[in-house]
Formats: C-alpha cells, structure tokens, sequence
C-alpha cells in the first residue's frame, strides 16, 4: 500500500488555540451568566457570534467554556503519567522483579473493571453528598479527570511497558551499563525520552480528548457536569434546545434552490440561536478531531 | 478435558470480578454520606451484601426508594437498552467490515471519502449525534425511527466506528501478507476461508474492548432521546439517590462488560485449536 | 524440451521502509524455464531469489513491485499467457488454471493456516485440481498425498492441526498442499531451512521423486551448493538483482568455458562453511553506478579488464548453447 500523508499541524494548530483561549479566558472573565443585551441578536461587531435566548453574549460563554476542560483535562494527563509512566517503564525495565509483577496484576484487574461506570458512580455519590452542588462543580471535574486518567493507565502501562522490554533487550543497554550510567539515567534518557515519547505524549492527547468528550457530555445532560449559569460547550447546546424547533422552522427553505437554502440559513443565523448551536458543535469536533489527529501522527511516528 | 478446565478458569475470574465490583460499590453507596442503604434499624453493611446476593439468584432485589421492585425495574431496562447495544455493535462492526473489503482498486477514490467521513461523525460523542439527529432530522420521540436512530448513532459515535474501522484495516493488512493467505492465493483456494476465522476473534476482541464506551453512550443517548432504558434508569436513581436500585444498576452494568471479555475466551477456545489441542505429536521426523 | 516460463527484462522495485523511496530489487533478469527440468536458483541472502519467484507469481506484498519486464508461460494445452495482464484485478488468468504454480514456502508453519486441519488444506488444493469431485473422492486423494510425501498414518495425520506436527512433518504437508493442485511449476523456497539435518536430505529426495513422478518443472531456490550438485540439472546464479550466471550443472562443477567469478566465490564459501572454517565476513556493500556490481570483491580482475569492469555493466553473454555468463572477462575478445 502506499504511504499516507498525515497532518500533524492541524492537531498541533488547534491544540495550540485551545490553550490560546484558555490563556484569553482569563482575562475577559467578564461575568458571562449576565444578560448583556436584548436575546437573540444575530452576529454584530459588538456580539460576533450574536447573543442567546438569555441575551447574554455567545462569543465569550464560548471562550470561558475552555474553563470546564483545560486544566482539568490537563490534570488528567498529568496524573495518567505520574501514574502510567513509572508503572509501564518499571515493568518493562525489571521484569523479573516482584514488584513488577504484582503490577501487572493490578494493571490486568483495573483493565477489567468497567472503569467507566466507576467513574459515573462516584461523580454521583460526589454530588449527592455535598449539599450545595453547584459550588462544588470545578473540585467535581478535577475528580473527573482524575478517575479518566485512572481509566487510561492500563493501556498506557501496558504499551510503555511491552515497548521499554523490547529495547532493554538491546545491546546498547548492557553497552551503556559497562560505561558507568546508572540503570535509571539509561531508562529515563535513552529509552523512554529517546524512544518511548511519541508512545507517551500519544496516550496524553487520547486523555485529553476522552475528557473533553466526558465532560461535554455529561455537561449537556445537566447535574454532573457544569452547572448553569457556568458556560461549558455541552450546556451552551442544552440551553438552545429550547430554541431547536425555531431554527428548525426558519432553516426550512421555500424551496430546494441554493438561493433559497442558503437564505434560509443565513437567516437562521441572523436570528442569533443557530449560532449558539453551529458554534459548540464545531467547537466541539474540531477540538476532538485536532486531538485524535495528532495521536494518530503520534502513533505513526511511535511505529517507524 | 483442558477446555473445560479452562473455561472453569475464566468463568471464576468473571465471578470474582463481578462480586468484587459489588462489594465496592456497595461499600462506596452504603458509607456515602447521604445514602439511605444504610439507614434502616440494625442494618449492617455484609448483612445487606449477602441479601443483595442472595436476591440476585432469588430475582428479588427488594424495592427502591419509590417503591417499585428493583429486579423488574432492571430487567425492563435491560430489555430496552441491551438490544439497542446489540444491534449497534453488529452494525458498527458490519460496516468496519464492509469498508475495509470493499478497499479495491475501483473502489479507492470512494473508498477515502467514506473512510473520511466515518473518522470525521466518528469523533463526535454520542450526545453531539443524538442533539444533531434531533434538530436536523426530527427524530419522533418514540417508535421504529427512534430505534434506528439510537443504533446508528451508537454504532458511529464516542470514535465506536473509527476504533472498528482502524482496528480491521490492520488486522486485514497483516493478514493478507501471510503466507497461508498467499499460497490460498495461488492456488486458487477460496479465501474466505482463512479471512473468517482469523478475523472473528480481533473483532469480537474490538468489541468487547468497546463495551464500557457503549454503556456510557447508551445512558447519554437515552437522556438525549428520551428513552426509558436502563441508562436513564439509573440516572434518576442516582439524581434521586436511590442508592438501592442503582447498586443492582451497577454490578448488572459490571455484569455485561465483563462478560463480554469472558464471551472473547470461549470464542478463542471454539475458534483456535492451539488453545484446544496443546499437545505437539512427539517426534516424529 | 518445450519451454514453461519465460521471463524477459524483469523488473522489481520494493519501498525503503525507512525513506518511503522505491528501490530497484531486481535488475533486468532473462531466463527461461524448460519442461520437466529442476533448475536451481542460487545466491547469498539479500540477492533477490525469493522476491523475483514471488512477483512473478504475485504473492509478494513489496510495493511497488514489478516495474517492467514480461513473463509468459505456456501451460499444458494453451498459448502463451501473459503472468503480468490483469494482475490488480487479482482474479485468474484466461489459459491459466488456478493452482498451474505451486510454491513451497521457506517456513512451513506459516505456510499452513494454523486454525484449520492439514486435512481441509490438502482437500482445498484437490478441489482445485478436481472441481467435480465429492466428499469421498476428495478424502481419498488427500489420503493419497499424504502417502506420497511419505507421511506415516495419513488418516491420523489428516486431522490434525498444524501445531500438533514436527518441522519435519509440517513441511511435507506444506509439499503436499503445493502439489495437490497439481501444478506444472513448483517453486520451493528454501525448502529445508530450519529442519534437521536428518531430515533435510529425505525432503530433497522427496521433492526430487515427486518431480520426477509428476513430471513438473522444480525450481529450488537455495544457497547450499552440495543440494545444487546433488539434483540440480541447471543453474541460475542471482548477485544483487542481477542474474550473473545461467548454465547446466556440468558447467559449475567440471572444467570448462569458464564461471563466473561469483559464483566460484559462493562455491568456496560453502566448501569453507562445510569444512568448518569461518569464510570471511562480507562488508556492507553500496549501490554500484556504473560498471560492474561485483567489480569491487571480483579477485579474478586482470590490468587490461579493469578499465573495462569499472566502467561497463557486463551483459548475460551465451558461452555457448546451455551457457550464459555477465563477465567481461569471460566474453569471447
């Protein structure tokens, strides 16, 4: 088969601009739940992507959305390997030993949990124990992404490690050895920053991208995610459902002519609710997407 | 004699797994703070383990906290949900199929801009699909159409068809470059033969690799469409705190994930004779 | 003798793992095979034996692949047939059975598919050959190849699987798949690597017995010299992708017109090998632009060659009849 191209500047371009907005956030952290002007304006100067059915502006509950999922995805990559990491690499480095055994263990029964449904069962016993939820929220998505990243160190382990045992086989660990480097200079530098990074950095973005599809989500269905008035991309959809069957009905064209279909959207959009849905859901997929774009990169690059 | 000895083996690890997982979350539902388990007179933590086991194989799970018997309420959901899995899972997994065969060299302009658009509805998560298939397609709060717009959108999203699509193509890549497939080449044998078997057990390994995802779709799909299966279930009964209900919820859920794990041995032991037969002839030249 | 196969100007080019460039495998190779004759192919490993007989036949997986060059082959009963025409299309040629070809592969338990019996394998091969045939009459010959390849107990050994058999068992099946569809072409690669050395002899001289019985073209691909003196009735001789030497065995192993110096140099690396010293190593060797690819460890090179060899890639030159030689030195002046 012939070779394929593969993009690794459309993940790193969006990955870059999440955090770019990240950075923004904090600075316009202008009160977001208020309503700034009349509901549902269409796109202006002043509201670029118009203002939703609370009249509060799309554009910037779009950019504080990114406070729901950057550090708390960040904190799930972080805790993915602090824990993976060192598991994967001393399983793979010293085999024989009994503490690498036991962990192969662990690693095979927390592989077989359904870790997911761990994961909902404590958000919910979490929310049910403290009384006033909503203040709770942001300690609640740290949680969260601590249990995904817990739900993503097996596979991690596991990889780093089969692929750390097959270059300690090689000559040049023994060669390394009898030069006077230390057993963990040679796995830190020589193994996994020379050879297992890509594998690594890899598992961090599917992290990544598993958190915000979990925190999207459970943000849309209302108690477990990002509680209103709080923007996050999955409650800026739930809130304009309200609105669906009136972008419906004005997306409905008189007729099937491009004039006509085009007209029709355009004044959806005028009418300022379609925006509040185009806007998270691209939002939504090109964040996805650029992630699991450059894992997959990653991963090519991980195999040559 | 060795199969069964095997399959004695794997069914105790599912055991163990599924009773483990009980006393977890039973231990983690009993002692949150809140938790109206453990709120009757007298009532003790192994004390309510051994009923919740006990009724397991009685079908009486007592009553939640609105009074309706757990075990029926579980069972109605399951009865809901685990069809539309079943269904999605067989379609995701026929597509996968159906693309990465249909990779001839007719095929190939076709073939991109398929795979293209599977990657690309793939990484959407489930209730992105199920809020867009409500707005643009109006999909009726009940019936037929509902339930093949939940298998479809199961099948697709949270990267379910993309993980099926990835997984086959490289399966199927290296299992054209083996020499048995070759010589069936060569000699004009029927490949099927060899595709078949050598297949059925990485799909069957995708699958239950993605079951965890897809009872996690499935309970957001449910809320989004609004249908009464056993995700929208138990998530009433953890909003409501019903603690009792959502305990069978739960190891019922760990029931299913780990059982498909336990479903990819049996396959392995009916599909591969190595795991059968693991004697080699001896010696002779 | 009426020739079988005929390969003119093959061209193989593979993809560089590592630079994703294609690489030229195969440079122009000319030969032909005759009817009932057992032709051996020779050279060290890295020269291209098992790539040229695997694209010719299409089972190779190197892309690109065959770049140039035509292959015709004359089965029983039929014209020439072009083995390149329609090959993207993967279905069977028009004059050429499926099954005309039967290849033995180097590592007979990849060869079998391990989740079938050697039975079904055998009996998928017999209905190539025998379309019509039912049940029965397909046990009844699969039973009767495994008698022929001299498989004790064949009922027994048909149910198995191919874990349950010795190396040396499960190439014999591997011999008898290939041959079941009974080809007209038989193309054993390395046959007997990674077998006993007990062993290796008696599958030598049961693929020489089923040549003979069948009456097929065998084209052993090997690099033991003692297998190519002992059964070979022609020699092909691979350097690099090039064929260097195309003669019958008299002409390798009796004084005559002369070899080629490569191949006097593989036949003392064997005796050395056999004799239990340790040939010397061969370096690693770069591409050759001009002249001559094996001008720099040629040790036969005269003064009045050596502007020659540098500078001129030799073509394959008929000696005489049976004999072609790609050798400025031996080139009649």
């Amino acid at each position: 088969m012939s070779p394929r191209r593969s993009w690794p500047w459309f993940g790193l371009v969006v990955l870059g601009a999440l955090l770019l907005v990240r950075i923004v956030a904090l600075f316009v952290h202008v009160d977001a739940g208020a309503a700034t002007d009349a509901p549902l304006l269409g796109p202006s100067w002043g509201h670029p992507f118009g203002t939703d059915q609370l009249g509060r502006d799309v554009a910037l509950r779009m950019i504080e959305s990114t406070e729901a999922f950057v550090l708390p995805g960040l904190l799930a990559v972080v805790v993915t390997l602090l824990v993976g990491v060192p598991m994967g690499a001393g399983i793979g480095f010293w085999p024989g030993r009994r503490l690498s055994a036991a962990g192969r263990f662990g690693l095979t029964i927390l592989g077989a949990w359904p870790r997911l449904v761990l994961v909902v069962v404590v958000v919910a016993i979490f929310t049910a124990s403290v009384s006033d939820p909503a203040a709770w929220a942001p300690l609640r998505l740290y949680l969260l992404g601590f249990l995904i990243a817990l739900t993503f160190v097996p596979q991690l382990a596991q990889e780093l490690a089969e692929r750390v045992l097959s270059f300690q086989r090689e000559q040049f660990v023994e060669a390394a050895r009898a030069h006077g480097l230390s057993d963990r200079r040679i796995l830190g530098r020589h193994i996994l920053w020379a050879n297992c990074r890509e594998l690594i950095l890899r598992q961090c973005c599917l992290v990544f991208a598993a958190f915000l599809l979990v925190e999207t989500s459970l943000s849309y269905l209302g108690d477990y995610g990002v509680p209103p008035p709080r923007p996050s991309w999955g409650n800026i959809l739930s809130d304009v459902r309200s609105q669906v069957i009136h972008v419906r009905s004005l997306l409905r064209p008189d007729s099937f002519a491009p004039g006509d279909v085009l007209a029709g959207i355009g004044r959806a959009i005028d009418e300022g609710a379609a925006l509040a849905l185009i806007a998270p859901t691209l939002a939504i997929v090109l964040s996805i997407a650029g992630l699991l774009a450059l894992a997959r990169d990653l991963g090519r690059r991980a195999n040559r | 004699m060795r199969i069964a000895a095997l399959l004695l083996r794997r069914g105790l690890t599912f055991a163990l797994v599924v009773v483990a997982s009980s006393l977890v979350f039973g231990a983690l539902l009993w002692f949150a703070p809140g938790s109206k388990l453990g709120s009757a007179e007298g009532a003790s933590f192994v004390g309510w383990f051994g009923d919740f086991w006990v009724g397991v194989f009685t079908g009486d799970l007592g009553r939640s906290y609105r009074g309706y018997p757990v075990s029926q309420m579980v069972w109605r959901g399951a009865g809901t949900s685990m069809p539309l899995i079943g269904a999605g899972l067989l379609l995701s997994l026929a597509s996968g199929l159906g693309l990465a065969l249909a990779a001839g060299p007719r095929m190939r302009g076709l073939s991109r801009v398929l795979r293209g658009a599977v990657h690309a509805l793939s990484l959407c998560p489930v209730f992105l699909l199920g809020y867009l298939a409500l707005v643009i397609f109006a999909v009726p709060p009940e019936g037929a159409g509902q339930a093949l717009a939940a298998v479809a959108i199961l099948a697709i999203g949270d990267g379910m068809l993309s993980d099926v699509v990835l997984g086959i193509d490289a399966e199927l890549a290296a299992l054209r470059k083996r020499d048995f497939v070759q010589s069936a080449r060569l000699r004009g044998t029927p490949l099927w033969r060899h595709y078949v078997p050598h297949l059925a057990l990485p799909l069957a390994q995708i699958a239950a690799s993605r079951m965890a995802w897809l009872i996690g779709g499935v309970l957001v799909l449910e809320m989004v469409l609004g249908i009464q299966g056993i995700g929208l279930i138990g998530y009433k009964a953890a909003d409501s705190a019903d603690f009792a209900l959502l305990v069978a919820i739960t190891v019922f859920v760990t029931a299913v994930v780990a059982g498909s794990s336990l479903l990819v041995d049996v396959l392995r032991v009916l599909v591969d004779p190595r795991v059968r037969k693991d004697r080699r002839a001896a010696g002779r030249p | 003798m009426t020739a079988l196969l005929q390969v003119d100007g093959l061209v193989v080019e593979v993809t560089d793992p590592g630079t994703g460039a294609a690489t030229r495998v195969l440079h122009g190779c000319n030969f032909t095979l005759q009817r009932g004759e057992i032709v051996a192919l020779v050279g060290e490993s890295g020269s291209g034996k098992t790539i040229m007989m695997r694209s010719l036949l299409g089972i190779t997986d190197a892309w690109p692949g065959v770049t140039a060059g035509q292959a015709r082959v004359w089965p029983e009963g039929g014209g020439p047939t072009d083995l390149f025409a329609r090959r993207a299309r993967r279905r069977a040629l028009p004059g050429l059975r499926g099954g005309w070809a039967g290849y033995v592969f180097q590592h007979p338990f990849e060869a079998l598919d391990p989740f079938q019996t050697v039975g079904r394998q055998i009996g998928d091969s017999v209905r190539v050959a025998h379309p019509g045939l039912g049940k029965a009459g397909v046990q009844a010959k699969v039973v009767q190849w495994l008698t022929a390849v001299a498989l004790p107990d064949p009922e027994g050994v048909a149910s198995l699987h191919p874990h349950e058999l010795s190396g040396g068992m499960a190439q014999r099946v591997a011999i008898a798949v290939a041959l079941a569809t009974e080809p007209e072409l038989l193309i054993a690669d390395e046959p007997t690597t990674g077998l006993d050395w007990s062993v290796r002899r008696e599958v030598l001289d049961l693929l020489v017995r089923l040549q003979r019985e069948q009456g097929l073209t065998l084209l052993l691909i090997t690099h033991d010299f003692a297998v190519v003196r002992h059964i070979a009735d022609r020699v092909l001789v691979l350097f690099r992708g090039r064929l260097v030497e195309d003669g019958p065995r008299s002409a390798f192993f009796e004084p005559g017109p002369g070899r080629h110096p490569y191949s006097v140099e593989l036949q003392e690396r064997v005796r050395a090998l056999d004799a239990g010293h340790a040939p010397p190593a061969i370096r690693a060797e770069a591409p050759v632009d001009r002249g001559c690819p094996y001008g720099h460890r040629c040790r036969s090179r005269t003064e009045e060659s050596a502007a020659r060899c540098a500078a001129d890639e030799p073509a394959l030159v008929a000696l005489d009849a049976q004999h072609r030689v790609a050798c400025h030195l031996l080139e009649q002046p």
